[in-house]
Formats: structure tokens, sequence, C-alpha cells
């Protein structure tokens, strides 16, 4: 199954610095990181303790995001959550961006019998499609959010494989390649001084889209209970936790929820707004 | 020819255009008023950046509606009334479109919609401006082909683009435009994206059909040589402004503005321009080739079927001898597919030989490997075609011209910025440009640029691949200056690969023509180009346009219409052997022997 | 075109062949004894039980000689039976499918004419506010998780205003979770629309078209569209895989009967058997829609087509 994978080609935009967009959505991204490092310190109450307030109270100042149905304070479970929720992201990511570029560069720039093995193998796992693979890894190796998101991780491989491959191709194609050969550099030389930074920048803008695919399948499983189970404080196991209790308690439903959802439209902004700096079409400007 | 009484089609006053990007205006064509005549060729000439095809499309209303802003008159004439066509309507408009005013571009690869038979993009033009039923549309489709000189039209009529070749497209473009007898036909590059045996076809075709049916022609190029041999009258461009109007005669003999007098010195004029070949060498026996290639072969394998089984191979280069000594400059000379480039990359090994032998300073280095080639490298570098694609956009360009120097371990780290600088200011550029982009350059900037970076390790050979064919003229003509200066002061070889024979006339001592992956003719550059003895170089000569109007006759010569054909061969196919004979006994001049077979006369057509 | 398809053919029947001997050595990597986890809900089997279904499910012999077994059944159309109930996996798969197949193609359908014709209008507006506000919809759209868009849909419509059953199999049922599953895809299709027409517009085709003073509709459905079909049918096929595999979440939120929400189940319970019968069921439907998907590409680009 050859699926023809839209590889952008950014070989030509180099960084420039535009302050206030892209600044901002780093800003931000900072900001969730320490607030994600410091939540045992700044969260006004324990996540685990039950009846830090009354059962099922709506938001008040006591309790920002109101109280859950065991009295927990849902605010400092979802504090506790930004923790896991950045968790998953890098570290799925980070399977599926280490492996996935590794098989890319060394079937994209070898060639030959490496290239028809690897990519031949990608194509297969790719038509089980993420899901089904993330789902077969979690029925084998039991629910739990480590397994979870390393079988999300392991799913999103062939993935990344194939943008990296493409990515590699379009650039061995190009003539400044042919032309440092020429000059007479090692393949070692060409592959990691000359493809690489080129390959790198639309890894980069993958991987940020990336993270938000890898939060929005990890939620999905958890709150499938395929993932993190209750009691912690993961977002969608909040969800599945207190699912019959959405009618009486809105918030319990409202807020986990916008948390993801606002999450991951950060990456995906993120994502969008780096492919602009990065934009190949500022090829042939002089 | 066009009389001065003939009536003006068209009249265009104070025409400009500006592009809005974000809160800048561009303007980028500056007031220009001119006419077109009824049955002349207008030139528009201009080098890029000169605004020329904008205004051509501003006068169609093609430019995109909410970034472009035209202003000005331009008035049509049609069926006794007049058209003022910037003010009309996108409806009103769309009746001009085709019908009055008819279009053709410069890249036929991309002018056709892939999806859709040649037969419904000629049909749909028709029926949209003539009262037609599908069948006569049909009819009258087939006859444009026919007129285009299309060989079986009526079954091209069911095919799609990508089945026919760049000039054929080209063609059905020409018959698609001229299909509802418009007034005026604007050819934008028409002949720019074709080689140059195609172009003399293409060019006297619309030449022809002009007269037939009594058509202005708005041909827009930056070819001082296409408009010598195509245009009654030229109007000169330059960043938007215009510089000067007049007959052809005119503006090539008096030229009256200072840009019009540079443009037309630095067109390099085949068969005026002859360098003084280097007597020493080639003459000299003794003297140790650098290169000497024997037979030398590179196919490549045409994959088809289910298994992927090798049918048939590229004979992209096919027996191909040839030497070249210290210090000269041998030619390869060829239209696309003829196996030049990939000749030049063979010799470097960049991409494998399949037979023959290649030595460089009598060793024989056939089939080396890419680390056996490395240390070789030294002395051997080359420049590409395109500047920009030949430079890693992310790096700085000093490190692009400081990598050979630590590549072979030139100089030491602290000589080393000093010696790029020195390179830098050696190519003409200044030494403080080093920490910039290659995007931050020019076109003729950054090939300055590559050659510092194939110079940095002073190597004894230059393969110059179309190092000129994406630069202006006259940008061109001061890169040829540079290649030649440093090869007189650091004695290199040059192996310059072009498909321009007056460049070629103005730089090589030595020549050889390829065709079909052969050398069918080679030897000293003013004998081959003065007297070619090859049909194939004969064909090729008299093809190339010539920038003098009182000399210009392309369009009044006989001209073959074949295409070239295919180097794709069967793996059982029998390749005979291929011979070169010297015909002089002074000097060299090798001429292939299958001359008679490669261009039959009874495919030359008559004179319309 | 034949070769073409021959070629797309044996590389379908190879991945299906993968799958099987992916299938087949999938429980082999279950940390421990399988037979114990699976059976170690209901604590009342014996040691001597357990040795008795390891002998039915062929766990006790060679890996090779189980691939030849599993392969033998599967050829007669045996997946197996399921380990709670005893009931034939194959029979069970086939019960429930219909009603996943349902779901998915309704939503494909709705889809692709939402995502559509918002990515064609984008492109065409580009850069103007149809284009911004479309684009900044389909970020959303792609951000919402598709079982926590459900939980609103369901809690909003069926609970709070009881204008669908929150439950059942019929088609006001089937309302929404079809257009929960999607209003998530018809953001991705969007995006894939709109920057596919975007390289379509540029081309120099589209200005020969205009040049000849051709209609506006015409230059924009006979010549962009028609181009800019084929690249969007070639990712159209991957994109019904996605739209299977989001169903298994949507199936689960809505309680609707597919085989998504069965192979949840299994998971809970470690049902092998029914486990290793779904994926080889789900990636045969992704191999078949994709096979199916080559073949359009073929008929829709003259280029294969001629061939």
């Amino acid at each position: 199954m050859e699926q023809v994978i839209k590889t952008p080609s950014l070989s030509a935009g180099r960084l420039t610095w535009r302050p206030s967009r892209l600044a901002v959505l780093l800003g931000i991204v900072a900001a969730l990181v320490i607030v994600a490092l410091l939540a045992p310190l700044i969260s006004p109450y324990d996540f685990e303790v039950m009846a830090s307030g009354p059962r099922l109270s709506p938001p008040s100042w006591a309790h920002w995001f109101g109280t859950d149905e065991f009295g927990r304070d849902i605010f400092s479970r979802i504090l506790m959550g930004t923790r896991l929720t950045l968790m998953v992201g890098l570290v799925s990511v980070g399977v599926s961006l280490g492996f996935g570029m590794l098989i890319g560069l060394i079937a994209g720039y070898c060639g030959g019998w490496p290239e028809k093995l690897l990519m031949r193998g990608m194509d297969v796992l790719f038509s089980f499609t993420e899901i089904v693979i993330a789902l077969s890894l979690v029925a084998v190796l039991g629910p739990s959010l480590e397994n979870a998101m390393l079988a999300i991780g392991i799913a999103a491989i062939p993935f990344y494989a194939r943008v990296c491959y493409g990515a590699v191709l379009v650039e061995k194609k190009q003539v400044y390649v042919e032309s440092t050969i020429a000059l007479g550099a090692s393949h070692f030389r060409v592959l990691f001084v000359h493809i690489l930074p080129n390959v790198v920048p639309v890894m980069l803008v993958v991987a940020t889209i990336g993270l938000s695919n890898a939060i929005l399948a990890t939620s999905g499983l958890s709150y499938l209970g395929l993932g993190a189970q209750p009691p912690s404080p993961e977002w969608g196991a909040m969800l599945a936790s207190s699912k019959n209790y959405f009618q009486r308690a809105p918030w319990l439903l409202m807020i986990p929820g916008g948390c993801i959802v606002l999450i991951v439209l950060l990456f995906n902004v993120l994502g969008e707004q780096l492919r602009s700096v990065l934009d190949p079409r500022r090829k042939g400007e002089s | 020819m066009a009389e001065t009484q003939s009536p003006v089609v068209l009249s265009v006053a104070d025409l400009s255009v500006s592009f809005k990007q974000g809160a800048s205006v561009k303007t980028v064509v500056k007031a220009m008023s001119f006419d077109v005549l009824a049955g002349e060729t207008l030139a528009v000439v201009g080098e890029s950046g000169s605004g020329k095809s904008v205004m051509s499309r501003a006068l169609l209303g093609l430019l995109p509606a909410g970034s472009a802003d035209v202003s000005g008159q331009a008035m049509l004439s049609k069926q006794g009334e007049q058209v003022e066509l910037l003010s009309l309507s996108d409806q009103s408009l769309r009746k001009v479109r085709g019908n009055h005013i008819a279009m053709i571009f410069q890249e036929p690869m991309t002018a056709l919609t892939p999806v859709l038979s040649i037969g419904e993009q000629l049909m749909e033009g028709i029926l949209t401006h003539q009262p037609l039923s599908r069948s006569e549309a049909f009819e009258l489709a087939v006859s444009m082909l026919q007129e285009a000189r299309i060989p079986e039209a009526r079954k091209r009529m069911a095919q799609y683009p990508h089945q026919l070749s760049g000039g054929m497209r080209q063609r059905v473009m020409i018959a698609m435009a001229l299909a509802c007898r418009p007034r005026i036909l604007i050819a934008d590059e028409p002949t720019t994206a074709l080689d140059v045996t195609v172009q003399a076809q293409i060019l006297k075709l619309i030449n022809t059909l002009k007269t037939q049916y009594n058509t202005a022609v708005m041909l827009i190029t930056h070819d001082m040589g296409v408009v010598a041999e195509a245009a009654d009258r030229v109007l000169v461009m330059r960043r938007g402004d215009f510089v000067e109007a007049g007959s052809v005669q005119q503006v090539f003999s008096k030229p009256k503005q200072a840009y019009t007098q540079t443009l037309l010195a630095s067109v390099p004029k085949l068969g005026s321009s002859a360098k003084q070949p280097i007597a020493t060498i080639a003459e000299n026996d003794a003297a140790v080739p650098l290169f000497d290639v024997a037979d030398l072969c590179v196919q490549f394998d045409v994959r088809e079927g289910l298994f992927n089984r090798v049918r048939s191979r590229v004979h992209a280069v096919e027996q191909v001898s040839l030497k070249l000594f210290p210090g000269e400059t041998l030619a390869l000379v060829g239209e696309s597919g003829s196996g030049k480039s990939t000749l030049g990359r063979a010799l470097l090994n960049l991409v494998p030989s399949s037979a023959g032998a290649i030595r460089f300073r009598g060793r024989d280095i056939t089939g080396w490997s890419a680390s056996m080639m490395r240390p070789l490298r030294k002395q051997i570098q080359m420049i590409f075609q395109d500047p920009f694609a030949s430079l890693n956009p992310r790096k700085t360009v000093g490190a692009l011209v400081e990598e050979p120097l630590k590549l072979f371990d030139i100089c030491s780290d602290s000589e080393r910025k000093q010696r790029v600088g020195e390179l830098f200011e050696r190519v003409g550029l200044s030494a403080d440009d080093m920490t910039r982009y290659p995007h931050q350059f020019s076109g003729g900037q950054r090939q300055r640029i590559c050659i510092a970076r194939a110079i940095a390790c002073e190597p004894r050979v230059i393969v110059a691949d179309e190092c000129l064919s994406a630069l202006d003229v006259t940008v061109q003509a001061q890169v040829i200056e540079l290649l030649q200066s440093l090869q007189q002061e650091l004695g290199i070889s040059l192996l310059f690969i072009s498909h321009d024979l007056a460049v070629v006339e103005q730089i090589s001592d030595r020549v050889a023509v390829m065709y079909m992956g052969r050398i069918v003719e080679m030897g000293d550059t003013a004998r081959v180009i003065n007297r070619p003895q090859h049909s194939y170089t004969q064909r090729l000569l008299e093809a190339v346009p010539v920038a003098d109007p009182t000399k210009a006759s392309l369009l009044n010569r006989p001209l073959n219409n074949s295409e070239i054909p295919s180097p794709v061969r069967s793996i059982f196919e029998e390749i005979p052997r291929h011979n070169m004979t010297n015909i002089t006994s002074i000097g060299e001049h090798y001429v292939a022997d299958d001359s008679a077979a490669v261009a039959p006369s009874d495919v030359t057509e008559d004179v319309a | 075109m034949t070769t073409y398809l021959l070629q797309r053919l044996m590389s379908a029947a190879l991945t299906v062949w993968i799958t099987t001997l992916a299938i087949c050595f999938l429980i082999h990597l279950v940390p421990g004894d399988p037979v114990q986890i699976m059976y170690a809900q209901s604590a009342t089997t014996s040691p001597e039980q357990l040795e008795q279904i390891r002998h039915s499910l062929g766990l006790d012999r060679s890996i090779i000689h189980q691939y030849i077994i599993y392969m033998g059944k599967l050829l007669q159309g045996d997946m197996g039976v399921t380990i709670r109930g005893q009931q034939s996996v194959a029979e069970l798969l086939l019960l429930r499918l219909p009603n996943t197949l349902l779901l998915t193609l309704s939503a494909l359908t709705l889809a692709i004419v939402f995502g559509g014709v918002s990515g064609f209008i984008a492109a065409y507006k580009q850069g103007q506010w149809p284009d911004k506000v479309l684009m900044t919809g389909t970020v959303v759209g792609i951000s919402v998780p598709p079982f926590w868009l459900g939980l609103i849909v369901l809690s909003l419509f069926s609970v709070e205003l009881g204008w669908f059953p929150v439950a059942g199999q019929g088609l006001g049922s089937l309302v929404l979770p079809a257009v929960t599953l999607a209003a998530c895809q018809a953001a991705v299709i969007g995006r894939i629309v709109r920057s596919t027409m975007i390289d379509v517009f540029a081309q120099d085709y589209l200005l020969t078209a205009r040049a000849k003073g051709l209609s506006k509709p015409k230059v924009l459905l006979r010549h962009a569209l028609r181009s800019g079909l084929i690249p969007i049918v070639s990712v159209l096929g991957m994109q019904f895989a996605y739209m299977m595999g989001g169903a298994i979440v949507i199936e689960y939120v809505f309680s609707w009967n597919g085989v998504g929400r069965l192979a949840i189940q299994a998971i809970f319970q470690r049902d092998y058997p029914l486990i290793q019968g779904f994926v080889l069921c789900f990636s045969m439907i992704v191999v078949l829609v994709s096979v199916a998907m080559d073949l359009l590409y073929a008929f829709l680009d003259p280029r294969i087509r001629q061939e």
C-alpha cells in the first residue's frame, strides 16, 4: 500500500524571528511546563485527598474548578494532570520520533535493500492504522498509563518514519547534495552536516503536531479504561471515573475535556506557526 | 511585414500595475503606453523582473483580483467598435479572452490540464465563443491541430497532455489560442522552455499562422535573438519602466538608450566572437591529457511490468571518446536529453558508467567508489546550472566556501577565514558577505559564490554544467568574463556543458556536439561552427536565432519538423559501433559516420 | 493499468499475510502466561482445566505448528471461539460488522461533503475572511477529543433535550454518533482539501483555462476540481481507516453495537481469540478500501488509465 504522503519541503526557509505569535505560544508552553513541574507546590489541596471539600460542589472561590464525586479538588487534580499530560506527550513523541527518524534516515539515504525492507515494513504497519496497533499492544501488555503512552508512541512510528523518509528523499534530490558530494565530502558529512539540518525543521513541525495527537489518543484510551486507571488525575481518566455525574455536575465533563482541547489546540497552533515560520515558499526570494 | 499605415488593434495608455504586499505597495509596471498594429509582431523585451509578463496578464484581467491594482487604459478595436479592457466587468472580459485576445505561455509542460483530453480542451474554448455544434467544434479542433502541423491530428484529440512532448504541447496551445481567430495573440516566452531546434519550429509556426489569419502577435521574450528573428517592432522594458521602442532595424542598429546598448552588447553572437585557440595544447601530442575517455557508455535500466524486470535501457551516453588537455576549454553541446550532463557526471563518477574507460592524468578511475574518488575531487570540481539549488540554504555562504578548505585540509584554521575572504574578493564579492545566507543574494552573485567554492581547492578541472543558462544576459556576460580571467590566472581546464552555441563559441577552444548520447562531431570550435559537417550539427546551427535583424533568416529557411527520437532501447537490440573520422590533417575535426542516417531529408517541411 | 492493479493487489495480499503472522504471534508477546491471564478473572478454573484450554488453543505446540493450524482454520473461515461464552468469533464479528460499516460510511459521507465544500471554499478565498473562519474552525475541530464531543452531544441532545434515544440501534440512534464522528473527520478532510486545492489553483493550466474565456464554474469544477480530486482520493483511503479507528471510541460512548465496542469488551476480558479476529477483520477492511481507492485513483488519473 503506497500512500502518497506529502512531505513539506522546508529546505529553503530560514528561521526568521517573528516575535509576536511564536514567542507568545512558546511562552505559554514554558508556563505550562513550569506549572507541571511545580504542581505539588502550587496546588491549593492535595489532589488525592478525598473530601477536601463537599462532594460535587460547583466552581467557587474555595474550589476554583469545583469538586468531584469524592469531594476532591478538581483544580489541584487538573494541575497534577498537566504533568501527566505533558509527560505522555513527550514520552510517546520521543519514542515515535527517535525510532521513526532513525528508520527514515537510514531508508532514505542508503536506498537499496534497507530502503525496500524498512519502508515495506512501515507500509504494512501503516495499513494496520495507529489505533489498532495501540489497542493490540495495550491488549497484550495490559491497561496502564505507561503502557498506553508506549503503545501510542510505537503505533505512530510508521508515520514519523514515512515523513522523515520523504523529507530525506526531497533533500537528497536537491542539487546542493550532489554539489557537496562533487566537492569531495563524505557520506557521513553529507547526511549529518547537510541533509539533517534541512530535515530537522520538518520533523520539528511534525513532532509538535504529534504532541497533540499523542495527548488526544492517550486521553481516549484512558477514557476507555485502557490507559490511566482511576484514581489517577489523568484528564481522560478523570472523565471516565465521573461519567455518571455529568448531568448533576456538568463541570466534571467540561473542565477536564476543556483542558484537553486547550492543550491540544496549543500544540496544533504552535505546529502551524512553526510551519509558517519555516515556510518553503521563501524559496527564490532574493 | 507591418506597414506603417496598419490599423491599431490595441492601444495601451498609462498602464500601471502594483501589488499590495502587506502594508507596502510595489509598482511592477509604470505608466506604459504603446500600440499594437494589425498583423504585426511586437516584441516586448526585458530581463527578469522587468514586468513584461505582468503587463500582458493585466490586459486580460488575469492577475489576482485581491492583490493587484491595475490602472490606465487599453482600447481594443473589434469589429469596428472600441472596447476599453481595463474597465470591463469580468463577465464581459471573458468574451474577449480567447476570442479577440488569446494567450500562450512559457511552460508547455504545465499549461494544459492533465486530466482532460486534448480534444476536450480545444473544443471547450471553441464552444464558449462560437455558435457551433459539438461535431462542428470537433472538426474545427482537428483542422486547427493540422494547421499547427501536428501529425495524426485526429488521433491526438483523444490523447492526454502527458502523452505529448513539450514541443507538441506548445503546438496544441497555439492551435487552441488561434481557434477563434483572435485579433491579438499574446505569446509569453513561448519558446524559452524548448530546445533550440524546436524553438525554431514554433517561431516559424507562429509566424506562418500570424500571416495566414492576420493576427497581431505580442511576443514577450528575454532573448534578443528571438526578437531579431521574429519581430517587426520592439518595446524594451526594464524594472517596469519603458526604455525605448521602435522598429527592429532601428533598435538593433541605433539603440538610443544606454540600457538597450548594454543589453545588445551582452548578447553573444554566433560566428562573431571566436576565441583564439590555445595553440600550444591541442597540437602538442606529447601533453598528457587530464581526462582521457574511451568508449564510455552510461545506461539506465527501465523497469516495467509486474515483476519490475529490466526490458529496456536508456542509452544516455553511448560510446563516447574524448580527451581534455590542461588549460583548455572543451565544450559539450547538445539539446535536452542528448546526454551531455550525464557524461559530465559520469566523468566524475557521480553516476556509474556501464562500459568504457575513464583515465584521469593517466590513472584509470573507471568505476571508482565514492570513497576512492574523494581525494581526487580536490582536483576536479563542478559548477551547476541553478546556483541557488546548489547551495545549502541553511548554511552561511562563508561556511559553504570554507567547506572545501576544511575537507582537504588546505590551510590552517587561522588562515582559513582570511583565505575565504580572498576568494570572495577574487570572484567580485565583498568579504563582508561571508555571514549572509544564499537567499540574500541575486542569481549572478550566487553563481559567483559557487565559482569561489569550486576554485577554493585550486582544482585542475572544473566541469561547468549549464552554469550560465539560469542567468540574465547582462549577468551572463559578467560571469563569462570572470570564468575566463580565472582560467587564465589559474590554468584550469574547463569542461563547459551548454546548449547555447553562441556562448560556447565565445568561451571554448574545442567543441563536441552530442546527439542521442553520442558525440557526432568534435573539433576546434571555429572549424565546427563555421564548417559543420554532420547533418545534426548543421541543423542545430541553423536553428540558432541570430541577434541581428539584417542576418536573421530563421523564418525563411525550410525547417526540419522532426523531433529528437527517444534514447530508450530494448535490451535485445544490437547497438551499432559508433565510428568517427578525422577529416582534417591540421588540428582535429572528427565527424561521425552516421551523418546521413540521423537527419532523413523526407521530413523536411516546405515553407508556407 | 492492469500492471498497476496487479501490483496493488499483490501488495494487498502481502499485507494481509503479514497481518496473519503478526496476529498469530501477538499472543506470545504477553508477559507471563496468556492462559492464566485470560482466566484470571474467573478463579474457579482448575490447573487441569487450564492445561486443557492451553491444548485447545494450541498454545502447547511450537510457534510454526500453531501458525499452520491457525492458517488452516482461517482459510475455512474459522477464527476460533470466544473465551467467554464459546461463541464463534467469525459469526460474532459478522453480526456486528454491518453496524460499524453503517456508522462509518454515513459519517464518511457527511465528512466528505462538509469537509470538501469548506476546504474548497477556504482555498478559493485563500487569505480572506471565509478562509480564516473555516480554518480556525478546523484547528479547533482537530483539537477536540472525539469521545468528549460525543459525551457533550449525548448529554445535550439525548439526556437534556431528549431529541434522540440515549442508546439503541435504530436510525434515530445513528444520527448523533455519525455526526460526532463526521465532525472530527470533516476538519481533517477540510484541511487536506484546502491545501490540495491551493496547490491546484496556483497551476499554469488554470491560467490557460481562464485565458480561453471559460466561465468561472467551468474553470473551478472542470479544470481545478477534477485535477485536485486525484491527490485527494489518494489520501481518502487512509481517512477511511482513521474513521474506522475513530468509530471504536464513538461506538463505546454511544453504546453502538459495532465491532469496535466488541473489541473493547474483548480487551477488558482478555479474550484473545476475539481480539485476534477483530484485528484481522479490521485490517482486511482497511486493505480492501485502500485497493478500491487505488482503483478509483487509476480511473481518475489518465496517466495511469492510459498505460
